[in-house]
């Protein structure tokens, strides 16, 4: 298979997961000299500064929304669910390469994930913890959110579970935990490596407190195998039910525009869209910037952009019949909606959507912008802008003008929504400028089962 | 903003003293015990409320007439709170001066 057409000939080879002329050893001096050796430059913390920043300017937007109410956003009757539920859908769509990366193609066997999971992993927990602020805060008093979990209690109250949004509870949280134990049980053995080579007394001490007693016996491999692969049999059905039930919010409503069967598939190739399209757009700074091109390959490009391709045609292929449907069902708010979204005041916003979602990622049928750092770095920022607003076209569209035109209205973001917003990116990038330096941004041993060293001959 | 409770407040009051004289609530020589505040405060009568399981009820009987319509109940959303129609008149010319 190696001369198929659609890979990347770099002098007649296909560019492989990992550059040759590594070692074992070689392998974990570079990944682990990043967090141990390499001193921390100016540039780590000037972006660590700015996104430290933004993230103040979330908890001060936050703060005065407790005190204040929701009524410093732009929400109101008839547009109820303003930015608030579009970042939400946003984040969490974003938080879904990770386990997609992680889960779905170990148990497919890609092996090319070795070198991108542990940062998607990292990424899909920042994402989702972003995400998890903003249905917080939409409920106005954040404080009595643990009213959403159903527990005995002296009021007499229980959650009302035919609603979806009781569903997103439990989807999320469940979704966050596993997340997040994947993520921590796949770095069990590089926690380990790190507290061997640390010279540091302080960095030996949490490394090692970390790093839960690993030695990497026999025995200890036998037993994580089993457990990883677990995690990965739990996380995959996670990586489909999770928009799944973020879309039941929408689907369930009768809403125009938001009553559609389509929806729940349609979310989730849009979720892993804008994952692989933030995956790239952070994979490409941080290898060029710690030098790890022989790692983080065009192969990995080429194949992510692959991802993208195919489903931004699922989200265009949606797109269309929701179109079509608007025409075809005869139902005269659907065809209303479809006008609406064509000619009226929000207009604007749904052609950009078309340019960004449908037509940017036609650029990725190119060979050469596939293996382009600079161009799917662009490209992924504008499939990134273009699935958000592919959101505020869901909520605030078929919100502003539904069933009754007596209570028609428009919706316009104030700067506390936008504050809180950049915020969450800030919060966002802050996490990851600390995770790339203070963990292995690249999961260390599973590096190494890529090398030719790691081959098993059979006798 | 909040939903409108149909002044829960009211009904549990009432409801409380039904119960502790061990007899149904509004009904009977208690008919008319509970009424809503936007009720008590109409002062056209333009607005009822009540037990629409009672068929006897002012709302019941309000609700049987062929003038009551929902707001979008074409949707299925079995809104409870409902509506009669106007009483026009159809001469054209009368109708014409209406408006």
């Amino acid at each position: 298979m190696a001369d198929r057409v659609d890979d990347v000939e770099v002098a007649n080879r296909r560019a492989p997961v990992i550059e040759p002329g590594y070692t074992f050893g070689t392998v974990t001096d570079k990944i682990s000299a990043i967090v141990l050796k390499r001193p921390t430059s100016t540039g780590w913390f000037i972006g660590f500064g700015i996104a430290f920043m933004l993230t103040m300017m979330m908890l001060f937007a936050i703060g005065y929304l407790v005190v204040k109410g929701t009524g410093i956003w732009g929400i109101n009757i008839p547009i109820g669910w303003g930015f608030a539920i579009v970042n939400f859908v946003w984040w969490i769509g974003i938080g879904h390469a990770g386990t997609l990366i992680s889960a779905i193609l170990l148990l497919l066997r890609q092996s090319w994930r070795n070198s991108i999971n542990r940062f998607a992993e990292a990424m899909t927990l920042f994402a989702v913890a972003a995400a998890g602020i903003f249905p917080l805060i939409h409920t106005g008093r954040p404080w009595l959110a643990y009213w959403l979990f159903p527990y005995p209690n002296t009021m007499n109250y229980w959650p009302q579970f035919r609603s979806p949004l009781l569903w997103d509870v439990f989807a999320v949280s469940t979704y966050f935990t596993i997340s997040l134990l994947f993520w921590f049980v796949g770095l069990i053995p590089d926690l380990a490596t790190l507290r061997d080579r640390s010279e540091n007394r302080w960095a030996q001490m949490i490394y090692g407190m970390l790093a839960m007693g690993w030695r990497g016996s026999a025995r200890h491999w036998h037993r994580y195998e089993t457990m990883y692969l677990l995690l990965a049999g739990l996380a995959t059905p996670l990586v489909l039910s999770v928009h799944t039930v973020v879309s039941f919010d929408f689907a369930i409503a009768i809403v125009p525009g938001w009553h559609t069967t389509i929806f729940p598939p349609y979310f989730v190739a849009g979720a892993i869209y804008s994952g692989f399209a933030m995956v790239l757009m952070l994979a490409i700074p941080i290898r060029k910037i710690y030098g790890l091109e022989d790692f983080i390959t065009d192969r990995h490009l080429q194949n992510s952009a692959k991802v993208m391709l195919a489903t931004g045609w699922i989200v265009a292929y949606g797109y269309g019949m929701e179109a079509f449907m608007g025409w075809y069902s005869g139902n005269r708010y659907d065809s209303f909606l479809l006008w609406n979204r064509l000619h009226g005041p929000y207009q604007f916003f749904y052609y950009l959507l078309l340019i960004c979602n449908i037509g940017s990622p036609q650029l990725l049928w190119i060979r050469k912008l596939r293996t382009n750092s600079f161009g799917l770095f662009m490209v992924s920022f504008v499939i990134l802008v273009g699935m958000w607003l592919e959101r505020f076209v869901i909520v605030v569209m078929s919100l502003h003008r539904d069933f009754l035109n007596s209570s028609w209205g428009m919706y316009y973001p104030t700067r506390w929504d936008w504050m809180t917003y950049i915020g969450t990116i800030g919060m966002f990038l802050a996490a990851m400028f600390l995770f790339v330096r203070i963990l292995p941004m690249i999961s260390i041993f599973e590096m190494r089962t890529l090398l030719p060293e790691a081959e098993v001959k059979a006798e | 903003m909040e939903k409108c409770t149909y002044c829960v407040q009211r009904i549990n009051e009432r409801r409380i003293d039904a119960e502790r004289e061990n007899r149904k609530i509004n009904e009977g020589e208690h008919a008319g015990e509970l009424q809503t505040a936007c009720q008590q405060s109409c002062p056209a009568g333009a607005i009822t409320f009540g037990n629409i399981n009672d068929p006897n009820s002012q709302v019941s009987k309000w609700k049987a007439q062929n003038r009551n319509y929902g707001l979008l109940a074409d949707l299925n959303t079995r809104p409870r709170t409902t509506y009669l129609a106007e009483v026009r008149n159809p001469n054209p010319e009368l109708e014409a001066e209406r408006s």
